[in-house]
């Protein structure tokens, strides 16, 4: 058993918690579509724009100035998006790795705390 | 084989996994946690005095080691991987059997034997498996008593077993239903497959296909609990649909205002028999050209739940690499044109949509029917094919159209301008093993909607009584229409489990065929077949013997699932009865004549006879096909079948064979319940010259046989498909005499029951109805005239007249009935 368990304490278990971590970052990934969100940063919203088919200058700055305005619209909630996806990065990474030092350590945490409890108590 | 039985090395696996997964461990563990939480509450909220501090600590560290070694017990051992699977271990010349088991099954086993192995604790096994909750469901499905299975096994089974031969037969269920390691539902099926207990089951119903089913059906559904508790798997982390994928692509608010998914059903959301067709779906439509995909199938078949599978897969990325972003719509194209008034404005309004959807960029649409789109006019017709052309050939835009069978066959296909943008992907109906494991995987939703337990021979029962009926409703749509109707009628009555009766009694009240009484019927009808048919048929004793004797043995022992009941060639000279057989034999077995139906296949000569008789592109509805819609449970009379074309023959060859047929729209048509009885005049001389006075000679159908066979009236292969060849021999004038009282006998039946009067039969009338209607060459047919022409007049004049009164018996004289017959 004692070899079953230090298998499952110090190979299966972390390797899964990697995995599982793995897997929700690439669900993080795919939830704010980050790809997508990169590739098309630049492009119209929605496809919202119109081409110039010829007249005066003033039509062209209108036409301009609109789809200028539609990539503006399409850039600001992209970079939302990905600024959200960031910040939840931030918070995750750390928090995972963490957690995964203390999923290794635990046997040993359980060992810390009894010594500290006893000597808590002796004191 | 040769099995060992050597535990050892999961022997403490075993004994630690129940050690901490023991109720007094869990118990413990729930004690710390607990003690853990109250601790730091009272050191956050009442004080902090440094012995509670240690106290909380010590309790928390506690608390933690026990949970650390729970979960390794509870998620190690059974997520171990076995050391060999069934199936390599049927290659081997030996093998350890605690091997080749699941964790769930070896605790069993612990738990009954200790694994010690010998005849008691073999014993002890049994008993813990019918027991085990993991085979709770699978004897109740079956609804077989745990006490008296027990009691039967005891007796009949464990004497004559050992381990091996329990190893050897749990190891033949576990691979015959593709198993990688023995589960607990292997081990209590092969227990209930063995032959000593055979009897038992079938006194309840049930043979051995019913229990591997039932086996795979609990480890299957045990499979999806797994996969759903399983919620770290990528494939549920994985599966949602990411936010802003159509952001890069147009709106299309035109339209959205036409799309609606029709609302599902609850067999929707099992794909069972039908992946191959998503995938050929999920594959057409990644193609950069040509992705459009024709879903041809009738309504019932299963297209909505293939789409919203293929939806529901593509909306979270699970489909296609090349699928992500893409938009599924299913557009309601009849109310889109529906908008328009002219023929100019509705197509000013599909034009309108279609460049929307093709400037978004990422639509999959799909049109249920494109007949709403193309419409019946021939110029609409022809400028809508060239509008929409140029969008079926665009990368942009991925069409679906769903269409029936009959639509495809009679109309798509032949349009080759529309039909080559198209990958055809056509959905038959689903086969009734298919049905039989759709309806087992949905059972759960619907029995939780419905507050009612569903066994296995309801389920059964709803595939197999209605695989030859309606055929028109394709499968699943046909037995999730009868398990509808029969979930009502048993609400209607209160009870709590829908059993099979149930479903014979919705299938009655739809069909008109009360198969509980045709089944209960059946086993005495069979027994006295020969004696009733003798009471309606005179002479041909050798004839209706070995007709009977086909039926029972048809019927009783080697009958296949897949043949009609019966097949028979009647052979005979005209008159001597073959059709009165025939009518018998629906009376006799069915019980009544309605339940015969006859096809003259002279009619079916030329080289369209299959399309006349199955349906063609000219005539979709086919003879055969049509009566044999109509009158599933049947005696089908095949009159003068020799006259037929060879490429009529051929198809009955299937009949007889696989006993059933697909028409031209992909129809199948089954013939499991009906008795087929081709007639014919071959042979007849041949007949009239070997049969004297009723007497048939010895292997005179072998005779009459290689004679069909030598003048090539029938092909071999077709003439040994017929469960018996019967020969009628010519009526003598003592039959004849028989039989003009039997249709005396008759008609004053007929008289009686709408008149009030009878005749007398007297020998004296019957000899001179054989004097005018005996004629060798036309068998009794002549009879039949000459009754009708004196007798029945005779009493229809002196009912006009007035001469007789209700109640009164008329005797006829000869001479009178003589004078009339001069008259006429």
């Amino acid at each position: 058993m004692l070899i079953d368990y230090l298998h499952w304490q110090f190979v299966l278990s972390p390797n899964w918690f990697i995995k599982l971590l793995w897997n929700l970052e690439r669900a993080s990934v795919r939830f704010f579509s980050i790809s997508l969100m990169l590739r098309t940063l630049l492009s119209y919203w929605h496809k919202d724009a119109m081409a110039f088919t010829g007249g005066s200058l003033g039509k062209l700055a209108t036409i301009i100035l609109w789809n200028t305005i539609s990539r503006l619209i399409g850039l600001i909630i992209r970079s939302a998006v990905i600024a959200i996806w960031l910040v939840i990065q931030v918070i995750f990474i750390p928090l995972s790795l963490i957690t995964l030092v203390a999923l290794l350590l635990w046997p040993l945490l359980v060992i810390v705390g009894l010594a500290i409890g006893l000597s808590l108590l002796l004191v | 084989m040769k099995f060992q039985f050597n535990f050892s090395s999961r022997r403490s696996a075993v004994k630690s996994y129940l050690a901490l997964t023991s109720w007094w461990y869990e118990a413990a563990l729930f004690s710390f946690l607990v003690t853990t939480v109250l601790g730091w509450s009272t050191l956050f909220f009442i004080s902090a005095h440094i012995i509670l501090v240690g106290l909380t600590i010590i309790a928390t560290s506690i608390g933690a080691g026990l949970l650390n070694l729970w979960l390794f017990a509870r998620t190690y051992y059974s997520n171990q991987p076995i050391a060999i699977t069934v199936k390599e271990a049927l290659g081997r010349a030996s093998v350890n059997f605690p091997n080749l088991i699941s964790f769930d099954f070896l605790v069993t086993l612990y738990l009954s034997t200790g694994f010690i192995l010998n005849r008691d604790s073999l014993l002890q096994a049994i008993r813990q498996l019918i027991s085990s909750p993991h085979n709770f469901s699978f004897l109740s499905r079956l609804q077989i008593n745990k006490a008296k299975l027990a009691a039967a096994i005891e007796q009949s089974v464990w004497p004559k077993l050992t381990w091996s031969d329990f190893a050897s037969r749990t190891m033949k269920v576990a691979n015959k239903l593709k198993s990688d390691q023995i589960e607990p539902a292997h081990a209590l099926g092969a227990l209930l497959m063995h032959p000593a207990i055979k009897s038992q089951l079938r006194s309840v119903g049930l043979v051995e296909e019913d229990i591997l089913f039932t086996a795979w059906w609990q480890t299957e559904l045990r499979r999806v609990i797994e996969f759903k508790r399983r919620w770290w798997d990528e494939r549920h982390l994985l599966a949602f649909s990411g936010i802003g994928l159509s952001w890069a692509s147009g709106f299309t608010p035109f339209v959205d205002r036409f799309t609606r998914f029709p609302r599902g059903s609850f067999w929707d959301s099992v794909l069972y028999g039908h992946e191959g067709k998503l995938n050929d779906i999920i594959n057409t439509l990644a193609r950069q050209r040509q992705s459009n995909v024709l879903l041809v199938g009738d309504p019932g078949v299963g297209r909505l739940g293939i789409v919203r599978q293929l939806a529901w897969l593509i909306q979270t990325s699970q489909a296609h690499a090349a699928l992500i972003g893409q938009r599924v719509l299913y557009v309601n194209a009849g109310e889109l044109i529906a908008q328009g008034t002219t023929g100019a404005s509705q197509m000013s309004l599909i034009t309108r949509a279609l460049n929307e959807m093709e400037r978004a960029g990422n639509i999959i649409v799909i049109i249920d029917g494109l007949n709403a789109v193309l419409g019946e006019t021939g110029e609409q017709r022809i400028n809508l094919t060239d509008i929409l052309m140029p969008f079926l050939a665009s990368a942009t835009v991925r069409v679906i159209v769903l269409t029936s069978s009959d639509d495809y066959h009679l109309r798509l296909k032949s349009n080759e301008e529309i039909i080559q943008f198209f990958e055809v992907v056509q959905v038959p109906s689903l086969s009734p093993d298919a049905t039989l494991r759709r309806l087992a995987l949905t059972i759960q939703k619907i029995e939780r909607q419905a507050h009612l337990f569903v066994p296995y021979l309801t389920l059964r029962a709803l595939v197999q009584d209605t695989v030859s009926i309606l055929p028109h409703i394709p499968f699943p749509e046909r037995a999730y229409d009868f398990l509808e109707e029969a979930i009502v009628l048993a609400q209607n009555r209160h009870d709590k489990t829908l059993l099979p009766e149930h479903v014979e009694q919705s299938i009655s009240r739809k069909i008109g065929v009360n198969l509980g009484q045709l089944r209960g019927r059946e086993r005495e009808q069979l027994l006295n077949l020969e004696e009733i048919m003798h009471r309606r048929m005179v002479n041909q004793d050798n004839a209706i013997k070995t007709l009977t004797h086909a039926i029972i043995r048809a019927r009783t022992e080697v009958r296949s699932i897949k043949r009609p009941i019966g097949a028979f060639l009647f052979l005979g000279p005209t008159g001597v009865g073959k059709t009165e057989t025939a009518k018998t034999l629906a009376e006799s077995y069915f019980g009544s004549e309605d339940h015969m139906v006859r096809l003259d296949m002279s009619e079916f000569q030329g080289t369209d006879s299959v399309g006349r008789l199955i349906g063609s592109a000219n005539q979709p509805v086919g003879r055969l096909t049509s009566l044999i819609a109509d009158h599933p449970f049947t005696v089908l009379l095949l009159d003068e079948f020799e006259k037929a074309s060879s490429e009529a023959h051929q198809l009955f060859l299937q009949v007889f064979d696989e006993g059933n047929i697909t028409d031209i729209a992909g129809r199948q048509f089954s013939f499991l319940h009906t008795i087929i009885i081709a007639t014919s005049n071959a042979g007849a001389e041949l007949i009239w010259q070997s049969v004297k006075d009723g007497h048939v000679p010895p292997k005179f159908e072998e005779t009459l046989k290689n004679h069909i066979l030598s003048q090539n009236i029938l092909r071999p292969e077709l003439l040994n498909r017929f469960d018996a060849v019967i020969t009628y021999s010519p009526l003598s004038m003592d039959h004849i005499r028989q039989i003009a009282a039997l249709m005396l006998r008759s008609l004053n039946k007929r008289l009686d029951a709408e008149h009030g009067v009878t005749i007398v039969i007297t020998p004296e009338l019957i000899e001179f109805l054989v004097s005018i209607g005996y004629h060798p060459e036309f068998g009794a047919r002549p009879m039949n005239r000459a009754i009708q022409d004196t007798v029945e007049f005779a009493v229809a004049q002196k009912i006009l007249q007035g001469s007789i009164q209700p109640g009164q018996q008329v005797t006829l004289i000869p001479a009178e009935l003589s004078a009339l017959t001069r008259k006429s």
